[in-house]
């Protein structure tokens, strides 16, 4: 998709040149960087691929007819396979989002007229009067 | 110069006519490897390869690359069955051919060996506990009342122990390249099924869910290469019972004439006449005295390699390649769980293998949970001291049978 984004990279160019395009809303929100998030949202997928990983010992040696700490380098090992897995899903997730982000971004930038900003309005703009009868 | 090559080479295959006996050629009269004993070769045999080790290692996938099974058979790796009804010396000569032969004796099913855990925890020791209806039985209560509605499910007990036996022979058989006599086999149990519900001991129903489970079981299982079957009249057999006066047989209401007779023709009629069209049946009627040195010299005469492709006889034994006896072999060590899940047969219709929830209860936690060394498989165990913390593998087999 990177590529994708760099083939279009000469129509941008002359598109750039009006200056108009970027000041689009849309746009300027799609380029806002997301706020930090929380610890626990940062590590979502290693920490849960590492639990299931780590938990997946114990269902072993449930079948396996052993206590559930039996090996405890098993437990270790397929926690620490989770964790790594996690950290690479997790890198998958965000360039996908950036990707996407970036293609709403450049289809924006391509084609403002599809895109209407629209008016701003007041709430006592949009509400109509109201009377309780009936 | 073609011409002049395939001359040449014609001169060189000529067919030479072959003399007609052996003995003119200067050939040995016997060329097939027959099965030798002790005696006859004066001394020890030798052995091909190291055997495996298959009650600590597993066997399986890869391993099949560099240990092929065949590589360690030679003419004495046969399986021998010892057959016979009650008190017919089956014991003394299956021990006696195992010493000749050089093979591994297997005993008959008992209840040392079946409730004797692997930590040497004795589980009759729970019977005081155990509910009524899911004692651990054995042979001395079938023979004390065998009117008792437990005895369709203790029959079954002592088939499931017989399969495992018989999975372990053959798996010693392939691993080890030794030949193996059993005492009895699983595949003739059912003659005291038959009996039994032909003395009226247990149900038709009993019975049928027997068959079914047999019937499910069996396939799986390489038939032996020869049963010895040992014959001796109903009257003797009533005689020898009173002579070896064990407490338990003497007088006892199972061991009625009608029960033997029946017994008898099982294994006759039914029995013998279904296994002769596979393994070899050596008959001897030991009545009056049983010389296990002519049994040797009988056996010593057999081929087993004389039969096709084209016959059922030894058709167990006659897998093409080597891939097919390393399957074989892998199952029979590594999967016997999955040989000994063919009894799960699913009949809710006989009330006697049926047991109350509440007592299955109690069974299990004094049976898999308080019980020593039952909770967990053998080796992990911490309870028994086992350490567990950083142990890996399977730690043996699934139940290993092979005591002796």
């Amino acid at each position: 998709m990177a590529q994708r984004v760099t083939c279009c990279h000469a129509a941008a160019a002359v598109m750039f040149q009006g200056g108009e395009e970027d000041d689009h809303p849309y746009v300027r929100v799609l380029e806002t960087p997301a706020p930090e998030r929380p610890l626990l949202a940062r590590y979502l997928q290693p920490i849960s691929w590492g639990g299931i990983g780590f938990a997946s010992a114990f269902v072993f040696n449930l079948f396996a007819r052993k206590p559930p700490l039996a090996g405890i380098q098993r437990h270790i090992a397929l926690g620490g396979i989770g964790w790594v897995a996690g950290l690479y899903i997790n890198k998958w997730i965000e360039s996908n989002s950036a990707e996407r982000d970036a293609v709403l971004k450049h289809y924006i930038q391509l084609h403002p007229e599809d895109f209407p900003v629209p008016e701003r309005k007041k709430y006592s703009e949009i509400l109509q009067p109201w009377s309780p009868l009936r | 110069m073609a011409l002049h090559c395939l001359a040449a080479v014609a001169r060189c295959c000529r067919v030479q006519p072959l003399p007609l006996s052996s003995a003119a050629a200067g050939l040995p009269a016997v060329q097939a490897a027959l099965i030798s004993g002790k005696t006859m070769r004066g001394g020890p045999k030798s052995w091909i390869k190291e055997p495996w080790p298959y009650k600590e290692r597993p066997y399986r996938g890869l391993k099949s690359f560099f240990d092929t099974t065949r590589s360690r058979w030679d003419e004495n790796t046969r399986l021998i069955v010892v057959e016979g009804p009650p008190a017919a010396g089956k014991e003394v000569v299956a021990r006696a051919l195992a010493e000749e032969f050089e093979m591994q004796y297997m005993p008959a099913a008992s209840g040392d060996l079946v409730y004797i855990n692997d930590y040497g925890y004795d589980l009759r020791q729970l019977n005081d506990k155990l509910p009524h209806k899911l004692k651990l039985l054995q042979i001395d209560d079938f023979l004390k009342n065998p009117y008792d509605s437990r005895m369709g499910s203790f029959q079954i007990n002592w088939f499931e122990f017989k399969l495992s036996q018989y999975i372990d022979a053959l798996a010693h058989l392939m691993n080890t390249g030794q030949g193996v006599v059993m005492n009895k086999c699983v595949l003739s149990d059912f003659v005291y099924m038959e009996a039994m519900c032909n003395a009226g001991f247990v149900s038709r129903g009993v019975r049928s869910v027997y068959r079914e489970i047999a019937q499910q079981c069996m396939p799986f299982l390489q038939r032996p290469h020869l049963v010895v079957y040992l014959d001796i009249p109903v009257a003797e057999v009533q005689k020898r019972i009173k002579a070896r006066a064990r407490p338990s047989e003497v007088g006892s209401p199972a061991l009625t004439d009608q029960f033997l007779q029946s017994l008898e023709a099982t294994y006759k009629e039914s029995w013998l006449k279904s296994i002769s069209e596979h393994s070899e049946v050596l008959t001897y009627d030991v009545s009056q005295e049983t010389i296990v040195e002519h049994m040797v010299d009988d056996i010593e005469k057999l081929n087993f390699e004389q039969y096709g492709f084209q016959t059922d006889k030894m058709s167990d034994w006659n897998r093409k390649s080597d891939d097919e006896w390393d399957a074989c072999r892998t199952q029979y060590t590594n999967y016997k769980d999955h040989l000994m899940h063919n009894m799960l047969v699913p009949r809710f219709d006989v009330p006697e293998l049926m047991a109350e929830q509440e007592d299955m209860k109690v069974f299990y936690e004094l049976y898999h949970e308080t019980a020593p060394g039952q909770k967990y498989r053998f080796g992990f165990n911490p309870s028994m001291g086992d350490s567990v913390l950083f142990k890996l593998g399977d730690g043996g087999k699934y139940r290993d049978t092979t005591k002796y």
